[in-house]
């Protein structure tokens, strides 16, 4: 649905020559894509993380992260999503993603990521699941190797 | 421009077809003198994106209001790399992206004289008004053209302000660099009137001189500068003096469409009478790198104590 205040209508508010925010630039073939149905009241869009909720639901993550936690393919702001309910996530694969999609802080390539509440990448803690590491950094673009399976940091 | 019948005669019979049956029908323009304010050019926004005719079959409707948009694809990304054999490319999950071009309306002043009052003009005030008009709403499309490519550079940065006093070749070269660096080409320029004459007065040394005694006598007669196209308005309060705009061919900048070409409507109530023209167009531009603006810091044109 095109909406007035959407960025892309004209005057357009952003640079559309530029790549994407995230892709995946390995992986692609082999990657589980699966549909699970959206919680209510949360969107998702593409590049952010999602949890699976007790109902199997993809919810949106807490401060605590948790090992059911999943990359967001496709997410809520399309036609299908909105007709099907359902956002399409990326399960037990092993992928490598560019992505501008991670909270603002210092990383350093080998460093391992979490998930919590802004659905977005950063820096895992002692203890806590990691979905990733850091292997390359770019201004404004990291390159992250995705866990086909989550491990403790 | 010759004419048939002397203005009060227009306005008489512009009186008298109203009143007729058949409609309004417009009679022959009159020679009846009078002083023009000023010079209304065509727009200018028309010269740098030429517009496009488009009809109700090629736009989209939205679920929320009774409005019109056309939606338009950008060129998508791609790439290459050097690889050892046994090595991988990278993958890419193609995903197009787009943008909408609204539409709305540009109207003139509805316009009201009583049919008494038009037998005072010694000139064909309806025509004149008419006329005008198409080229008042043609000023509107120039303003939001601006309008946006402010709005685009406020986003990229590629305004370089300059405390040069006249625009020169120099000048120019710094505004297409904004946009040569990435990787495009400046087709058209766009300055004021003010700008130019100072651009067509440079020295011999710059221009050589059989260039500087032809525009000596005959002025710059060149549709190019730095073999760009140029393009000059005398409209200053909208292309300001020193403002020099630079842009793409329309095929890297963006679009302009017009749904509704200009419509003129008439109507008479008892002694009165109304007018008033429209047209419907959607303009804007879809890659926002394609257009940069050079701010020179030009003294005012006029003395102090006037205006602009």
């Amino acid at each position: 649905m095109i909406s007035v205040s959407d960025v892309r209508t004209s005057p357009v508010g952003e640079d559309l020559t530029t790549d994407a925010s995230f892709s995946i630039v390995r992986g692609l073939e082999t990657m589980y894509r699966v549909d699970k149905k959206k919680a209510a009241g949360i969107s998702l869009v593409q590049g952010e993380w999602a949890v699976l909720n007790s109902a199997g639901e993809a919810a949106a993550p807490s401060a605590t992260p948790v090992a059911q936690t999943y990359l967001v393919f496709l997410g809520s702001d399309r036609f299908d999503s909105h007709a099907t309910g359902a956002v399409t996530l990326v399960m037990n694969s092993a992928i490598i993603l560019k992505t501008s999609l991670f909270e603002a802080a210092s990383y350093n390539v080998g460093q391992l990521l979490t998930v919590k509440a802004s659905k977005k990448l950063v820096g895992a803690g002692a203890g806590e699941w990691a979905f990733g590491k850091v292997v390359e950094l770019a201004s404004g673009v990291m390159t992250v190797e995705v866990f086909a399976q989550p491990m403790k940091a | 421009m010759e004419h048939s019948i002397d203005a009060v005669t227009f306005n008489n019979l512009f009186i008298e077809n109203l009143d007729t049956q058949a409609g309004q029908v417009k009679t022959a323009e009159t020679g009846a003198a009078f002083v023009r304010s000023k010079i209304r050019e065509l727009g200018f926004a028309r010269r740098v994106l030429p517009p496009e005719q488009v009809t109700r079959a090629d736009l989209t409707r939205s679920t929320d209001h009774d409005t019109l948009v056309k939606i338009i694809d950008i060129e998508h990304n791609s790439k290459a790399m050097a690889l050892n054999f046994a090595s991988d490319a990278d993958e890419r999950y193609v995903q197009g992206k787009r943008y909408a071009i609204p539409f709305f309306k540009i109207a003139s002043e509805k316009f009201v004289k009583s049919e008494g009052e038009l037998l005072a003009y010694d000139y064909p005030i309806t025509k004149i008004i008419e006329e005008n008009s198409v080229k008042d709403i043609q000023r509107v499309e120039d303003e939001k053209f601006i309008e946006y490519a402010e709005a685009a550079i406020s986003i990229t940065g590629k305004r370089l302000a300059s405390p040069a006093t006249k625009v020169d070749r120099l000048q120019l070269t710094s505004l297409f660099k904004m946009i040569d660096f990435d990787e495009r080409t400046v087709g058209c320029v766009l300055m004021n009137t003010v700008d130019y004459d100072d651009y067509i007065v440079q020295p011999a040394t710059e221009v050589g001189s059989p260039l500087a005694s032809e525009v000596s006598v005959n002025g710059y007669k060149y549709p190019l500068v730095l073999n760009r196209r140029l393009v000059v308005t005398n409209k200053c309060n909208v292309v300001l003096p020193g403002e020099i705009w630079a842009f793409t061919d329309p095929a890297y900048l963006g679009n302009f469409f017009i749904l509704n070409d200009v419509k003129f409507w008439i109507k008479k109530e008892a002694d009165e009478v109304m007018w008033q023209t429209w047209e419907y167009v959607g303009e804007g531009f879809g890659n926002i790198k394609s257009i940069a603006k050079l701010e020179l810091d030009v003294p005012s044109p006029i003395p102090v104590g006037g205006t602009i």
